[in-house]
């Protein structure tokens, strides 16, 4: 029996909440929880037998809130979760703190103890899911590839508040915390679809990585980051700089042997130094050819519904039980007004099958060109099947 | 956004799409190849030491082995690259089945977490890191199939999905070639039975066919006696008509003298005296209207036999029960006359079924010549009825004989079982009769009472709806 509910609420006290999601999931017990809501709702979760409901959880803080299929819950004051009850299948989660800013250490950590208690130490598992804090994305994919290879697809993303300003928070079923990478391994016994892409299209505007450092671009084409990216957008910069670039990001060009066509691995830029030097929220490397991106309100609102058509698409028979949408937090500010044709898009897509849509600073995928990788701006969706990809 | 953006965009999805189909395209190559290689292979050994070729233009590895479990070991039926691993190992499914947890298909990311397994196979495979293990089950064998890569985590979710779709298509073609074989030789095995049975049920009827000799014998001497008799009685009235018909020519002849016919009027006048002409002339009549009978009678015991007698053929036909009662009466109508009174109570209407004429018979002349025998007092009746019941026609022959032990009810069909004295009974007529209803989809009802009665009733489904049901 493979079976996935989600539930909801805007309750502020600990005791409301665990009644409006005892209400909504009947009482019912399940393998796995995803749990996501705004970073003032989900620390209330440690106060709640939520162990009771299912045996291992992954969550933490979305911007603003959520979107399930039964509204859309961005007043800075929700919390969702969508329950699968597998019987034949295997799930499991485990965090470690992030200690002396080793995150390999607390990803390999996480992932280890996960393995164990999913009782399968030594099997790639189908899907592995992460959240951790900004900042730490690259380093925790780097790490879960070097312990169960490249071809295991590896979904997430960072834990987000509402506005860049630290207030993000982790879940892993027994404790809130604030520099943790939680790590869930999932070997469902339905077949699961997942697409990794985003809603930007590439402009003429195109530069090397002459210098940069990490998170750092520091030159493009021999030149400060600050000019060129000023000049590819014909205007000076000024405050409030993620508003003003979410829908001009910068694409790091991925080509791919198997088609014509690169791919594109945004990252926004957060902050602008007098040195020339941009703060991205992704890394980037030196020799990269780069290229400025651009989008439109309706492409960013309508691509999530044509990303989970063709994620749905490659299901047995192309029926899904549900499924979970990670959604770039950045994206959200730009059009948080009109989110409810996002939630009405998926749900055409996914048949009202349930869904959690959760926002995230950073997301993780497995990308067209079959890489785990971590861009910003970017959506991920993973659907779960009816049946094994078998029967 | 641009048109040429949003053709890019749909490229892209529909290179995510392709990577799907891709994923399928390898796999029906995979499952082309695989079945190539059971067609050409005579051993399941040897399909399986082709799969290494196979399925490396699927899966990428470095090593091979096949196993084929027991409970608790190994034996190694094909390696590639596996010249450590021993011809037996002391692990077998028990053990496997606790290490995958109950999976049939699992990529294994470092050899040395895996459970019970895990340490021997790195140890006959040093220098193997990560490995895909795929269970193959077939109807009663249980095989593993270890591929191994000298690369940390080689194998993925993909690698699994290939394997054991391929292996599952494997498994049931293997199955279905087994199958395919074991229903040959049922096949081959069923047409011996039929040769057997078909050559028994011919003995069995010569067998009977010898025990009614005398009974029939005595059935043609009769219409025979008398229809010799007849014809000596006809000839002795004929030479009579003879001379009255020679004289009355004579008298009637005015060419010839009248002394000529004198002496033929005078003969006339001797003839009427001696003879009883007019009774000739009746009784004639009564002759030949007798030696029809009989030589009816004769015809139908004669015919009765041949159809008997005839061998089986697989002619399927529409039989009337009754007729065919009927006929088997005629064949044994003699060893019944003097021995016990024989009581028809059949079905008004035909009782139609479909089967093989000769066959039906035979089980009537089986069950009546044992009814016959089971006779041994003065006052024997054998009492036959027929009848509907439901979608069924049936026969019963019931006999106040000497009765069946209820011991022995269970065990009347089985092949060679007889209570009569060696040489009286081969012990094969009733097998061959319950035989010949499981042909004709029917089956038989025994009721018996020791020292009282025996009635076996036979049941075939009817040919089609009777207008008339008792």
């Amino acid at each position: 029996m493979f079976e996935i509910k989600t539930a909801q609420s805007n309750a502020c006290t600990a005791e409301a909440i665990w009644q409006d999601l005892q209400q909504q999931l009947a009482g019912q017990q399940f393998q796995f929880g995803f749990v996501m809501g705004h970073h003032s709702r989900v620390p209330l979760l440690r106060e709640l037998p939520m162990l009771s409901c299912a045996a291992h959880w992954i969550g933490g803080s979305s911007c603003l809130g959520v979107i399930t299929e039964q509204g859309v819950f961005l007043q800075q004051d929700s919390l969702a979760v969508m329950m699968i009850r597998d019987d034949e299948g295997h799930y499991a989660s485990a965090s470690a703190v992030i200690e002396n800013q080793d995150i390999a250490k607390a990803t390999q950590q996480a992932l280890t103890l996960a393995l164990q208690k999913a009782g399968r130490p030594y099997q790639v598992p189908e899907l592995v899911w992460c959240m951790q804090p900004p900042g730490t994305e690259e380093a925790v994919l780097r790490q879960i590839e070097k312990v169960l290879g490249k071809k295991v697809p590896v979904y997430g993303g960072s834990s987000a508040d509402d506005d860049v300003s630290g207030l993000w928070v982790q879940y892993d079923g027994y404790a809130i915390h604030q520099q943790a990478v939680v790590i869930a391994v999932l070997y469902p016994s339905v077949a699961i679809s997942h697409f990794f892409h985003s809603g930007y299209v590439p402009t003429q505007h195109k530069g090397i990585v002459t210098k940069a450092k990490g998170r750092l671009l520091q030159e493009i084409d021999d030149q400060p980051a600050v000019d060129v990216y000023s000049r590819w957008l014909n205007k000076k910069i000024s405050d409030n700089y993620m508003q003003e670039t979410t829908l001009t990001p910068l694409g790091s060009i991925i080509e791919q042997d198997q088609l014509d066509l690169p791919l594109y691995m945004l990252s926004l830029p957060v902050d602008f130094h007098d040195d020339g030097t941009i703060e991205l929220f992704a890394e980037v490397e030196q020799g990269t050819q780069l290229c400025l991106m651009t989008s439109e309100t309706p492409r960013l609102l309508s691509r999530t519904g044509t990303m989970c058509d063709c994620t749905r698409s490659i299901l047995p028979q192309q029926r899904v039980s549900g499924g979970i949408i990670i959604f770039c937090g950045a994206c959200l500010l730009s059009i948080k007004e009109q989110m409810g044709l996002v939630r009405d898009n998926v749900c055409t897509s996914l048949d009202g099958a349930p869904f959690l849509i959760a926002f995230t600073f950073g997301e993780q995928g497995y990308a067209v060109d079959h890489t785990n990788r971590h861009g910003n701006l970017m959506y991920a969706t993973v659907l779960f099947g009816e049946t094994d990809a078998d029967s | 956004m641009p048109t040429v953006e949003k053709l890019r965009e749909k490229v892209l999805e529909l290179t995510f799409e392709r990577d799907n189909a891709l994923l399928h395209v390898r796999l029906n190559q995979l499952l082309q190849k695989g079945l190539d290689a059971i067609l050409s292979s005579d051993t399941l050994e040897d399909t399986f030491s082709k799969f290494f070729g196979v399925m490396a233009e699927g899966i990428q590895f470095d090593c091979a082995v096949l196993l084929r479990l027991e409970a608790e070991h190994f034996t190694v039926l094909a390696r590639q690259k596996a010249p450590d691993w021993p011809e037996q190992g002391e692990l077998g499914s028990d053990a496997l089945q606790t290490a995958l947890s109950g999976r049939h298909s699992v990529a294994v990311f470092n050899l040395l977490l895996l459970p019970i397994w895990g340490e021997p196979i790195s140890s006959w495979w040093p220098a193997i890191h990560s490995a895909l293990l795929q269970r193959i089950q077939t109807r009663d064998q249980q095989f593993l199939l270890i591929l191994g890569s000298g690369s940390v985590a080689a194998f993925g979710p993909s690698e699994e999905k290939i394997a054991s779709q391929f292996i599952s298509f494997v498994a049931s073609t293997i199955a279905s070639v087994e199958n395919r074989k074991l229903y040959m030789a049922s096949q081959s095995l069923k047409e011996r039975q039929q040769r057997i049975e078909q050559s028994l049920l011919q003995s069995e009827k010569m067998a009977s066919l010898g025990q009614l000799a005398a009974g029939v014998a005595h059935e043609l001497n009769n219409p025979i006696g008398f229809l010799l008799s007849n014809i000596h009685m006809f000839q002795t009235y004929l030479s009579i008509f003879k001379s009255l018909l020679t004289n009355y020519q004579l008298v009637a002849d005015s060419g010839q003298s009248d002394e000529v016919r004198l002496r033929a009027q005078k003969e006339l006048d001797e003839l009427y005296q001696k003879e009883d002409v007019a009774f000739l002339l009746e009784d004639s009549d009564m002759l030949i209207a007798d030696s029809l009978e009989g030589a009816i009678r004769v015809r139908d015991i004669v015919q009765s036999l041949r159809r008997f007698s005839h061998p089986d053929t697989d002619k399927i036909e529409l039989v009337d029960l009754n007729e065919s009662v009927e006929s088997t009466i005629k064949i044994i109508g003699g060893e019944f006359k003097h021995a016990l009174y024989l009581k028809k109570y059949l079905h008004p209407s035909p009782l139609f079924v479909m089967g093989k004429s000769n066959q039906i018979g035979q089980v009537f002349l089986n069950i009546m010549m044992n009814a016959r025998q089971a006779i041994q007092h003065d006052h024997g009746e054998l009492q036959i009825s027929s009848g509907v019941r439901d979608s069924e026609a049936w026969v019963a022959i019931e006999d106040n004989g000497c009765g069946i032990e209820p011991a022995h009810i269970n065990r009347l069909f089985e092949p060679f079982f007889t209570t009569k004295d060696v040489g009286q009974g081969t012990g094969l007529g009733l097998s061959l009769c319950h035989s010949i209803m499981l042909q004709h989809s029917g089956h038989i009802e025994v009721q018996s009472s020791l020292g009282s009665f025996s009635r076996f009733t036979l049941y075939f489904p009817l040919a089609g709806p009777m207008e008339h049901q008792d």
